[in-house]
């Protein structure tokens, strides 16, 4: 008999335990400031032989401008001309991507480790010296303009612009995308007088991981990144009103699918019921196995994902709850994640709901933390929140130490369905 | 280094140790993808993908999931043109969990009415993301395989369209099972961080009492060539700008390798970079195009398919410029590389490109474990990941000429994507 009705002659089989758990190797690692007041963070993780490069320049000014700044930081420098700067990378199998939102600028560079020194002279000249020249500035503001609309296209960009707008109103955050008007008027003498005062590298920070000994990491960056010399301090984002505004509909007709974005005040990672309200969000829905997906999805198939995520500022944390169903079943879908919401209180999480849920964190961390380019973003993230590298190791214990009656009290003060804003698309 | 063994079963095992950090990958390939579905089955695989993940003999409806997550890993499955393959990212201590999870599912899955038609609503809601609701959505992937083949295998789009999939029942599901995913035709690939001759004894405790029975004869997808260019036209209610891509046959990967590979080599000369002919030329310097990607492969990976491939080339361009002005000048680059060939500084940038690129993927540990899966599979040699780099950099300045003038010479089909979503401007 063949199992197609899902069972064999033999029958069900006891499902293994898991093997004692391994430790990951201790890293090498070195976290300094540089004399220009760059911080530097370098660790040593040989999985393949790459470097992985973040730098993080907190930035936050007018979008338009800000938006031309990244498209225009490797349009050329004193040094090399676009053309030379793209046969410098060519040659190196190097790539080099400058991206902004509302609160930073990141430079994110990967190459071959045996020409890293290479790599980082590309990123250091363009941090240092780059030029923005008219001509190309012009043709970057026309792909801008054109990427810009392609980009409020996509649904889920259009959802979270709305969101944004609909929980903060005009404050720099809800800037997601500059305004057309904006970008036609911005002047490249202000692009040119923003990166003078503001990509600078005191507050900025430097993350570089790969195969490469750190304290020659650092000697490397220190030489690439000396030029880099500019005055002055890094420009937070401003601190975020908290939330109000309750549920908005944004109709959207012809739409095959209608999109929720609920939003609510969180805490941020280094307050102590952070650990309690993070295993509640798991719980709800953090993964495949959360209470959302499991409802939402594999039982009611209203949608083919629906999650809860963190989002942090310097200041403060939101908690984010996302799903697209179709149309004809958005309300129920609705009704669906409120009853959810409430039910961590009605329903509390059993300590097998608990454990699942941080084992899956302490997991997430782990198998990030090995991969180059996953441990270099995940430190760029804490380090840029003002957190140190330790703050991973430490997250295991004090996850442990929940007890639970803490995430039910995290989630009645957070994540009850009145402290919900947002918005309906569709 | 790379281990294989083949079960008495016919399950075929692969082992990749490397204990550098304490996790594993696991994936189980099936040799069976959405071109073997036939015609009023559009989409099952992919369905049956799904429902592989609801339940199996000693692990009901969701335990899969839940343990796998709980014990700290991550899981996925993905549905090709000519596979299957359902993955596991995990810690160490897991590797007995997951393996005990895929032989469960191997031998007994459990496949309902409930779950079907529960799945049917997921799917539904999955396409209505990534396809209905999304600007370029199925393209080119759905919208231009029509053009450029004839039989429903090649030309169908492998999501299914919502009539056949309600259409499906248990009994189709079954018989699906019991054809297609034999241990015969399978491949068990683990990577990572685990002991060889130990994890070589534990699959076959596990996995050795799955039945053998007989694989359905692998099938030939070839057919014959194009004899005339052909265009079509799709109107999406989605995209903002017009858009149209291009599609060629390609030589037979495993009998023609190194023609393949200079096609390969090809596509990054034309595109990968910004130093790249057609992103130079087409998006920076003439202001002709927003986007313009080339590859090989149906979704733009190489070395993912059996014969025939494809070689695709997507442009997206403003509405100003007409398609015809767009595609004479791609047509003019082909016809320059096809008499002159590349510089070989551009072949030496593309080697150094796609070595850092193989890199950068095989930086995870899942990614390098799917890398070999799907090389065994398909071509019944893991070990050709490895060889790719040394054997691009083989590749001449004559091999990418004749590749770029057998597509000159060759009759391609041609697709015009029209805009429906002209107002998105602000």
């Amino acid at each position: 008999m063949t199992g197609t009705a899902g069972r064999t002659t033999f029958g069900a089989r006891l499902v293994p335990t898991l093997d004692p758990p391994r430790s990951p190797a201790s890293l090498s690692t070195v976290d300094t400031v540089l004399p220009n007041g760059l911080r530097v963070i370098v660790v040593q993780l040989a999985t393949v032989p790459m470097v992985e490069l973040r730098v993080h320049v907190p930035l936050a000014d007018d979008r338009a401008l800000t938006e031309l700044l990244a498209a225009g930081l490797l349009c050329g420098t004193t040094r090399r001309d676009r053309a030379q700067v793209y046969a410098d990378l060519g040659a190196l199998g190097g790539e080099v991507v400058a991206e902004v939102n509302p609160e930073r600028l990141r430079i994110s560079a990967s190459g071959l480790a045996a020409r890293a020194p290479e790599l980082f002279d590309v990123v250091a000249d363009a941090v240092s010296n780059a030029t923005y020249p008219d001509t190309l500035m012009e043709q970057e503001r026309t792909r801008l303009l054109q990427q810009q609309n392609l980009h409020r296209a996509q649904p889920a960009v259009h959802a979270q612009a709305e969101l944004r707008r609909h929980c903060y109103g005009d404050h720099p955050y809800a800037q997601l995308i500059p305004s057309t008007s904006d970008l036609q008027s911005a002047a490249i003498d202000q692009v040119r007088s923003l990166h003078a005062r503001a990509v600078v590298p005191r507050g900025s920070v430097a993350v570089l991981v790969g195969e490469l000994d750190p304290e020659r990491g650092v000697e490397l960056l220190a030489d690439a990144f000396a030029s880099w010399d500019a005055a002055g301090h890094v420009v937070s984002l401003p601190p975020l009103p908290p939330i109000t505004g309750g549920l908005r509909s944004v109709p959207k007709p012809g739409s095959a699918q209608a999109q929720i974005r609920l939003c609510a005040q969180a805490l941020p990672r280094d307050d102590p019921r952070f650990p309690a309200l993070r295993l509640a969000t798991q719980i709800l829905g953090g993964s495949f196995s959360s209470r959302l997906m499991h409802n939402l999805r594999e039982r009611l198939g209203y949608t083919y994902f629906v999650r809860s995520q963190w989002e942090f500022t310097p200041d403060a944390a939101t908690v984010t709850i996302e799903t697209d169903t179709a149309t004809n079943i958005t309300a129920a879908a609705l009704q669906e994640i409120q009853t959810e919401l409430a039910g961590l209180v009605h329903n509390p999480p059993e300590p097998t709901e608990i454990d699942a849920a941080r084992h899956y964190l302490i997991g997430a961390d782990l198998l990030s933390a090995s991969s180059q380019a996953g441990l270099a973003g995940s430190l760029t993230t804490i380090t840029a929140a003002g957190l140190t590298p330790d703050w991973l190791r430490t997250q295991p214990t004090l996850l442990a130490e929940v007890t639970p009656d803490q995430v039910v009290a995290a989630a009645s003060e957070f994540l009850t369905p009145d402290k919900f804003s947002g918005v309906i698309i569709g | 280094m790379n281990h294989q063994t083949t079960l008495p079963n016919g399950l075929r095992v692969l082992l990749s140790p490397d204990r550098s950090v304490p996790a594993v990958g696991v994936s189980v390939h099936y040799d069976v993808g959405f071109r073997s579905e036939p015609q009023g089955f559009s989409g099952f695989a992919h369905l049956f993908e799904h429902l592989m993940f609801q339940g199996s003999e000693s692990l009901p409806k969701l335990e899969h999931s839940r343990r796998i997550q709980a014990a700290g890993g991550k899981f996925n499955g993905t549905t090709h043109q000519d596979y299957t393959a359902y993955h596991n990212f995990l810690p160490s201590s897991a590797l007995r969990l997951a393996l005990f999870c895929e032989a469960d599912r191997m031998r007994a899955p459990l496949i309902t009415e409930a779950n079907l038609r529960n799945q049917v609503d997921v799917v539904k809601e999955e396409i209505r993301l990534n396809v209905l609701n999304r600007p370029y959505g199925g393209f080119p992937w759905i919208h231009l395989p029509p053009l450029l083949y004839d039989s429903f295998a090649n030309s169908h789009n492998g999501y299914g369209d919502f009539t056949d999939l309600e259409r499906a029942t248990v009994d189709d599901c079954v018989a699906f099972f019991e054809s297609y995913y034999p241990p015969s035709n399978a491949l068990l690939t683990v990577a990572g961080d685990f002991d060889l001759d130990q994890t070589t004894d534990l699959i076959v405790s596990l996995f050795g009492d799955v039945p053998a029975r007989p694989a359905v004869p692998r099938a030939s997808f070839a057919e014959p060539p194009l004899s005339a260019e052909r265009r079509g036209e799709h109107v999406d209610p989605n995209a903002p700008l017009p858009a149209f891509a291009l599609g060629y046959r390609l030589p037979d990967p495993l009998t023609e390798p190194s023609s393949y590979l200079a096609h390969v080599v090809l596509s990054l000369v034309l595109t990968d970079g910004h130093s790249s002919r057609l992103v130079r030329q087409l998006v920076h310097e003439r202001s002709l195009a927003l986007d313009v990607t080339a590859g090989c492969g149906l979704m733009g990976s190489p070395y993912n398919a059996r014969n025939p491939d494809m070689f695709l080339l997507s442009v997206i361009h403003p509405a100003t410029v007409q398609p015809q002005a767009v595609l004479s000048a791609v047509d003019d680059e082909l016809a320059e590389i096809a008499a002159n060939g590349p510089a070989q500084q551009e072949l030496t940038w593309a080697a150094a490109r796609l070595a850092a690129s193989l890199h950068r993927e095989h930086d995870q540990l899942i990614g390098r474990t799917l890398s070999l899966g799907a090389a065994e599979l398909l071509f019944g040699r893991a070990e050709m990941v490895a060889e790719l780099p040394e054997q691009v950099a083989a590749i001449s300045v004559e091999d990418v000429a004749a590749a770029a003038k057998t597509l000159c010479n060759t009759n391609r089909a041609i697709l015009h994507v029209r805009p429906g979503n002209t107002l998105g401007e602000k």
